[in-house]
């Protein structure tokens, strides 16, 4: 009786505090270990939209963080968030698990595509990814795409086998190619110029803001291997979002980098410079992805 | 030291005292402030570090918590975040993420150069082997550690090293804060003390002051003013107007000041000027003498040494009176024969005493000026002085003596002067002589005179000889006149006339009166056993009559003697009658009551009439032998001898002649009625014995 109460009360103090999206408010989220920070990102955004679709009746915008996947694809199913922006593996990730469907690609950094960078110090003797068992690896987080989800294909597709290992200092056994998720990209670098992995994968363009511009980290540190192209990220709405409300919503991102009032929210939108359609090369790469991503969920996690 | 300065001087050290004791106070309260402040500061610094030490051992213990994940999965960029948060704290010198072996993991820096490098700091091993979190000092700097673990797994720990030079300096800006407020509550009394002690300074310095002005000023002053005083320097008398008794002091001072000066002026006078006729006086012309050596010596000077002829008779004979105005009108006849603004320069005329004058003359050729100044004044004599109704003549002699030929000092210059004079004197009067070198051989005798007379006198090498006198009628002796006689040892008999003028020059001449009329008295007395009645005849000398007490002596010699005193004659000179008639007569009368006979010697020279012999009323008269000299040949003689002669008789006086030296004076005066003689022909002078067994002589 007092713990039914009990769990009463919690639940409507749970959907008190998130509440289901109201029919008037548009909804942006995204998975998120620094809400703080990620917050101010997204909110010119979903103002700027928001801004644009009073004539259907959406008049308020809200930005709602996850903690991980699991919750986002939570929110998505419940329809509490209406649109998220994710890279191409947590969101085919994000698709599988809730229906969610993808509305536009984004540009960031020059980049619609990037790919994953295998790297070592160069006195470390490995020159491809044969040299890696053995040897432990550093991946940044089980969400990445570009420094998890896309090496460990290519690992699998390799035939390597992968073993996960609670810390850096272990290492595997001959056969297997040991990981530990560094949890940032700077921690990975960090990681292998100390000694603590012998060599870690994230993306190109990773390797440039971390690597390539930083000439102690350039001097130490060599690439060894390179993945194809994959998407840099997408927009994505939850299923069952009102066709009008996501074809405006479509309309407005496809049009924004033609908007001098939406500058600054794509400015603060993880930098992006503009959204464009998804087109067949990209599905293509995608869906080639899906199965890679599939195959690294079931086999390795 | 001076009353200022000691008055001074005790206010200084009271005041140094007092400064001494002041500073020592402040001292002691700066030193007890000095404690203070250091033990505050110590517990001021144990506070803050136990503090310190609590902060760090916090924050140790939040960094573990904070870290303990991110360094389960060697999430270096969060370790690196959380540390870096800690860096930016202050004090925070360090902080270490170490493994479970100790070595380091992450340092808060963006490439780690310490990464897995074990930690080698003095702490660190007691860091890593520690269960439990510590903290350590290591100087100035504090290490807070702590263990890191998840359940039983060791994962290593956390350091924060803290500096405590933050706390050292706020401890240093409160101690010094604490100074500063403790050391204004100091200095202020502080400032006063040194403004008290300057304050006392100035009025010790005021105070000097006032006392010098008000106190001792003054007496500098009247010090001074004595000095000057003493060294003849008559200044404007000292006055004041202070109304104490400094200022009545002062003028007291003034007083007496303006009354020695006046009494100097007044002694000075008395000292340095001739009150008879207004002349410098000796003293005063010894020292012009002087002055004028000094400084006009080498231009050449003269002095005239002048001495009035016969200045003494006229002084005996006519009275001081007449003496004093002859002195006074030479005066005024030198300044006519050479007057001051005359061609010749006379420095000065001064009278040296009695008839003595002494004129200095300058000039290149001092000799010939003197002697035309010599030449003028004896010219300017000749004519008459005109002196109480009577008409006198008064020549002088002049001595010269130039400077520095005849002498180089002023006292041998004046004795020159006085020889050259003597020498005119001998020469004739009236006339001038230079000073020769032989006249100091005549001065010197007559020095050696004086000296030997006074021996004479102590030795008893002076003796009477008797010029017996004799009754004309019988040749008979009835008595002798005592002469003085001197036997030199050496130079055998000294006649009178070289001696008597030199004992009377200096006074001897009284000592040897008494000696006369004492040793004449007791002579006569032993005459009378062999020859009885037989009188004795004694010369008196101006001088002695004029001298007190001859009446005294006279009868006091005759006391003595027991010689009855009608047997005892006082020959007088006439002239030492006249000077001063009505003495002279009293001292005739006194005389006569002793019952001594008076007679008047040298009858006949004198200026005096015959008239006076009445009024003198003496016993005898003695004819001068110079009349007898020539009785035999010169008529005048003759009947002026005869005259005497005829008047005494008549006046029942008696008659002596003189100097009888022929068989034919005797009978001539014999017959002339004349009673008695004396002289060679009769008998020359003989010893006291002698002249008890002397005999009469025949009559011719």
């Amino acid at each position: 009786m007092r713990s039914r109460l009990c769990l009463a009360v919690w639940l409507l103090a749970l959907t008190l505090a998130t509440p289901a999206s109201a029919h008037d408010t548009l909804v942006i989220g995204r998975i998120s270990d620094d809400p703080k920070a990620h917050y101010e990102s997204m909110r010119p955004m979903v103002n700027y939209v928001v801004a644009h679709m009073g004539d259907l009746g959406i008049v308020h915008g809200r930005v709602l963080m996850a903690r991980d996947a699991q919750q986002m694809v939570s929110y998505l199913r419940q329809g509490k968030v209406d649109w998220i922006s994710e890279t191409a593996g947590a969101a085919i990730g994000l698709q599988d698990r809730s229906g969610a469907e993808f509305l536009v690609r984004a540009r960031r950094g020059g980049l619609y595509d990037y790919h994953s960078v295998f790297f070592a110090r160069r006195d470390s003797g490995i020159d491809s990814i044969d040299d890696l068992p053995g040897r432990a690896l550093g991946f940044e987080h089980p969400m990445s795409t570009s420094a998890y989800l896309v090496p460990a294909i290519i690992l699998l597709d390799a035939n390597l086998s992968l073993a996960i290992q609670s810390s850096p200092l272990e290492r595997p056994p001959p056969n297997f190619v040991g990981y530990t998720f560094a949890r940032s990209e700077s921690n990975l670098v960090t990681w292998v110029q100390k000694g603590l992995v012998d060599a870690a994968v994230f993306s190109n363009q990773d390797w440039s803001d971390l690597v390539a511009d930083d000439h102690r980290a350039s001097e130490q540190l060599v690439r060894f291997h390179t993945s194809e192209e994959f998407p840099r990220a997408l927009e994505l709405v939850r299923p069952g979002l009102a066709v009008p409300i996501k074809e405006r919503l479509r309309a407005l991102l496809l049009d924004a980098h033609n908007q001098a009032d939406a500058s600054a929210a794509l400015r603060a939108y993880q930098r992006t410079e503009r959204f464009d359609a998804i087109d067949a090369a990209t599905l293509a790469r995608v869906n080639a992805l899906r199965k890679g991503v599939r195959r690294v969920r079931s086999e390795i996690e | 030291m001076g009353l200022r300065g000691k008055f001074i001087g005790g206010l200084l050290i009271t005041a140094l005292v007092w400064s001494a004791v002041l500073i020592a106070a402040w001292q002691s309260a700066r030193s007890a402030v000095d404690d203070v402040l250091a033990q505050n500061e110590r517990t001021l610094r144990d506070t803050a570090r136990v503090a310190m030490e609590e902060r760090a051992a916090q924050l140790a213990t939040f960094l573990r918590d904070a870290l303990t994940n991110p360094v389960y999965y060697f999430d270096l960029l969060a370790m690196r975040e959380v540390l870096r948060s800690a860096l930016d704290q202050p004090d925070v010198a360090y902080v270490l993420v170490y493994d479970e072996r100790g070595r380091v993991i992450h340092d808060g820096s963006g490439d780690i150069p310490k990464f897995g490098q074990v930690m080698d700091d003095a702490l660190a091993a007691t860091v890593v082997a520690s269960a439990e979190p510590r903290v350590q000092w290591d100087g100035k700097l504090l290490d807070a550690s702590t263990p890191m673990q998840i359940g039983e797994l060791r994962l290593g720990g956390v350091r924060v090293g803290m500096s405590t030079e933050r706390m050292e300096a706020a401890v240093a800006k409160d101690t010094a804060q604490a100074l500063g407020s403790l050391r204004a509550n100091l200095e202020s009394p502080a400032r006063v003390l040194v403004v008290g002690l300057l304050a006392l300074l100035g009025s010790i310095v005021l105070l000097g002051w006032w006392i010098a002005r008000g106190l001792v000023q003054p007496i500098r002053e009247l010090s001074l003013r004595a000095e000057e005083i003493e060294q003849g320097h008559y200044g404007a008398a000292a006055s004041s107007t202070r109304r104490d008794e400094l200022g009545d002091l002062m003028r007291a001072f003034g007083r007496m000041s303006e009354g020695v000066r006046r009494h100097h002026a007044d002694i000075r006078q008395l000292a340095y000027q001739d009150s008879l006729t207004g002349l410098p006086n000796r003293l005063s012309f010894r020292e012009q003498l002087e002055n004028a050596i000094a400084s006009n010596g080498k231009r050449g000077l003269a002095l005239l040494f002048i001495d009035l002829d016969d200045f003494k008779r006229i002084n005996d004979t006519l009275g001081h009176d007449i003496g004093d105005h002859v002195l006074t009108e030479f005066a005024t006849r030198f300044h006519r024969a050479l007057p001051p603004d005359g061609l010749i320069p006379v420095i000065t005329l001064a009278r040296l005493g009695g008839d003595e004058f002494v004129a200095l003359i300058e000039g290149p050729e001092a000799a010939a000026r003197a002697e035309t100044a010599a030449q003028a004044l004896l010219h300017q004599l000749k004519s008459p002085f005109d002196v109480g109704g009577k008409s006198l003549l008064v020549g002088a002699s002049i001595g010269v003596t130039v400077y520095p030929d005849d002498a180089q000092s002023s006292k041998l210059l004046l004795k020159h002067g006085d020889l050259a004079m003597y020498q005119a004197k001998q020469q004739g009067k009236s006339c001038y002589r230079f000073f020769a070198g032989h006249l100091t051989l005549l001065a010197e005798e007559r020095l050696m005179l004086e000296h030997e007379l006074r021996e004479a006198i102590e030795k008893a090498q002076l003796s009477i000889a008797y010029q017996p006198i004799y009754v004309l009628k019988t040749g008979e002796v009835v008595g002798a006149e005592a002469l003085l006689r001197w036997q030199h040892p050496q130079r055998g008999a000294i006649p009178p006339s070289l001696f008597v003028p030199v004992a009377e020059a200096t006074g001897l001449i009284d000592a040897l009166g008494d000696f006369v009329l004492r040793r004449a008295c007791r002579d006569a007395a032993a005459w009378q056993a062999s020859a009885p009645g037989r009188c004795v005849a004694v010369n008196v000398s101006g001088r002695q009559i004029q001298r007190d007490g001859l009446e005294t002596r006279v009868a006091a010699a005759l006391a003595e003697s027991g010689l009855e005193p009608s047997l005892l004659h006082l020959e007088l000179t006439e002239s030492s009658l006249m000077h001063d008639e009505a003495q002279a007569f009293a001292v005739l009368a006194e005389l006569r009551k002793s019952g001594a006979r008076v007679w008047l010697d040298d009858f006949g020279t004198g200026f005096s009439g015959l008239s006076h012999l009445r009024r003198a009323r003496v016993d005898g008269v003695k004819i001068d032998r110079s009349f007898i000299a020539d009785i035999l040949n010169d008529p005048e003689d003759l009947a002026l001898a005869s005259a005497i002669i005829a008047m005494a008789t008549s006046l029942g006086m008696e008659v002596v002649g003189e100097g009888v030296e022929s068989a034919a004076q005797y009978t001539l005066l014999k017959s002339l009625g004349c009673q008695m003689a004396q002289g060679f022909w009769m008998s020359k002078a003989v010893s006291s014995d002698e002249l008890m067994r002397k005999g009469a002589v025949a009559v011719p």
